[in-house]
């Protein structure tokens, strides 16, 4: 039985120090939660891609183009396993005079997209957009689409003209929106412009060179082998490429980061334990600072389990209310919306359903560490000591 | 007023650590207190009377010899069975009161109520009735910081009798009070073992407190003193 009523008398005595260790607790806890978002963010990225696709770029560098002869070069070789050959080239490039504002922006052969993400892929795609607009979008040489979240951030309508200043291809590039797409799959952000190649291409005087090869294979098991077909095609060319299944190469952005997941497990590892120390403190110094009440509740007749319950649930307030803090910090701070962490887009950064477990757990975790050891200090301490009767 | 024989010490030995040494507090104690009674335990400091009256209260364990208390040796008890045996035999009266500060006096007194699994109405019924026991019952809702000392010892004392103990300890109850509260809570457990028979032993320096028992004992040296009846 523990004595109804001294927990929460006890935290209302002390409400800046109960504030306090709770609040350590609870930014420990959004901190975890943060970090562990950004970690299964990162890993959904490469998860939710589709194993029918492969991506073939220069094996010099992922920022060396290939000739559109390359392109060609696949088709006419008329792989078993080969479905679908397009291209994506990454344009860069100013937005409104602006640097700093950074979105994703790719030249790309509409119509092949339009057969591998679009609504003539098996199974709809990923970027989706009605007939309508996929028709208009092939058709008008000068029309590009914007991502909803894209749309949304800019203020960016249907109609409306958008123009890039060119970096990596100089020029003024001009378009305008005759599509808004929304995404199918959580790994394919909103957040990107398409236009057409042919468009970069002409505006370049016809250099004909594109950044990746996408290619949609028959059998996913095959990746492997049509991966090593695709790259002995050009072993002994000035171009040759690397090609991997399409997650892989999305890795390749993350690996960039180095073992950024290993950081901030050490990070979020080091926040809790702080915070485990702090509520630790408190816990026995609490303790100490009630060891004459301990005698006083043992002279009544409470067991030594009540007492030890007494601490422990008091641990579970302090820390599970904490965590639940921080959890519902973070869930309401990041709620699967897209955010943009140095050059990796999220599409949906959101606290993972692991995450949450995971931070009750911590929460529950720190309640019992805490707690287990002033309780046994508090069942331990003979009544006459207590009492200091000695 | 006295009855038949509530509790029995027979050979009881405590012997302290201190420094290397061993003090021995109590030495072969032999006492017996009869139901109803009101004793007054005296004598000089270090003579053993707090340590005795731990003892019988279980709140510490003889090293040697027996505490027989209503026909059950105590000293036999495991842990949890003397917390269980104090709640529901034993009245503690403290000399700083031991109040828990974070709880108002209402609460206070009813606290021991909770290991007798009453609703928490009940045990508020029944603390405000020890509390006007005691006149107190217009200060239920004051927390101890919010009370004089000899307004303190009374919610002690109502904290003491609200469980209907069969017996009450009190040490030095008057020893922190001026003297008009000192005569306040003598009176009170005057009162308590007059009006409701309650067996009461009383550690005091106090003459003038020990005058209010029925019997007074002197320990000298860890024993009865010379000529004292045991």
């Amino acid at each position: 039985m523990i004595p109804a009523g001294l927990i929460g008398a006890h935290l209302r005595r002390n409400r800046l120090r109960a504030a306090l260790t709770a609040g350590s607790v609870a930014l420990a806890v959004f901190l975890f939660c943060t970090l562990q978002t950004v970690i299964t963010s990162l890993q959904a990225i490469t998860s939710g891609h589709s194993a029918n696709r492969l991506i073939a770029s220069s094996a010099v560098s992922l920022f060396q183009t290939l000739p559109l002869a390359s392109v060609e070069r696949i088709r006419s070789a008329r792989l078993p396993d080969v479905l679908e050959v397009g291209h994506w080239t990454w344009f860069d490039g100013i937005f409104r005079g602006d640097p700093r504002e950074f979105f994703a922006r790719f030249a790309v052969d509409v119509r092949q997209m339009r057969r591998q993400y679009g609504d003539l892929a098996p199974g709809g795609g990923e970027y989706l957009l009605t007939r309508a607009e996929w028709d208009r979008f092939e058709q008008e040489r000068s029309a590009c689409i914007v991502g909803r979240g894209l749309a949304d951030r800019y203020g960016l309508r249907v109609g409306d003209p958008l123009v890039l200043e060119g970096t990596i291809y100089p020029g003024t590039f001009r378009f305008t929106i005759v599509a808004v797409y929304s995404s199918g799959n959580p790994t394919y952000d909103e957040e990107t412009l398409f236009f057409h190649w042919d468009y970069l291409n002409e505006a370049m005087g016809r250099i004909d060179t594109v950044g990746t090869m996408s290619i949609t294979i028959r059998n996913p098991y095959r990746a492997a082998e049509v991966c090593l077909e695709i790259d002995a095609l050009f072993q002994n060319s000035a171009n040759r490429t690397l090609t991997q299944p399409e997650a892989a190469f999305n890795a390749q952005f993350l690996s960039m980061w180095g073992r950024i997941d290993l950081l901030f497990a050490v990070i979020g590892g080091a926040v809790v334990f702080a915070s485990f120390m702090i509520t630790l403190n408190t816990m026995l110094l609490s303790v100490k600072e009630r060891v004459r009440e301990i005698g006083v509740l043992k002279t009544l007749g409470f067991p030594n389990p009540s007492l030890f319950g007494l601490y422990l649930a008091e641990s579970a307030l302090l820390c599970g209310g904490g965590a639940v803090l921080g959890l519902g910090l973070a869930m309401a701070a990041f709620h699967g919306q897209p955010v943009r962490l140095a050059t990796v887009i999220f599409p949906e950064f959101g606290v993972a359903g692991s995450t949450q477990v995971a931070a009750l757990l911590i929460g529950a975790l720190l309640a019992l560490i805490s707690g287990v050891g002033p309780g046994l200090v508090a069942a331990r301490v003979p009544i006459v000591k207590a009492l200091r009767l000695v | 007023m006295a009855g038949a024989v509530l509790i029995a010490v027979r050979g009881v030995t405590k012997v302290y650590s201190r420094g290397g040494v061993d003090i021995r507090i109590l030495d072969a104690l032999d006492l017996d207190i009869a139901a109803g009674s009101y004793t007054a335990l005296m004598g000089p400091s270090g003579s053993g009377k707090t340590t005795l009256l731990n003892l019988l209260g279980a709140l510490d364990r003889p090293d040697a010899g027996a505490i027989v208390v209503g026909g059950e040796d105590i000293t036999t008890f495991d842990d949890g069975a003397l917390a269980a045996w104090r709640a529901r035999t034993v009245g503690f009266i403290f000399q700083l009161y031991n109040l828990l500060p974070v709880l108002r006096a209402i609460d206070n007194v009813a606290l021991p109520l909770q290991l007798f699994g009453l609703p928490r109405r009940e045990r508020r019924r029944r603390a405000a009735t020890a509390l006007d026991l005691v006149g107190l019952g217009d200060r239920m809702e004051h927390y101890p910081s919010e009370l004089s000392g000899g307004q303190e010892q009374r919610v002690a004392i109502a904290r003491a009798i609200v469980t209907d103990p069969t017996f009450l300890l009190a040490d030095e109850p008057t020893g922190d009070l001026d003297p008009t509260s000192s005569t306040g809570i003598l009176d009170l457990l005057d009162q308590l073992h007059r009006d409701l028979g309650k067996t009461i032993l009383m550690v005091t320096h106090s003459h003038t407190a020990a005058e209010r028992a029925e019997q007074i004992v002197h320990l000298e040296n860890g024993r009865i003193a010379p000529g004292e009846a045991a």
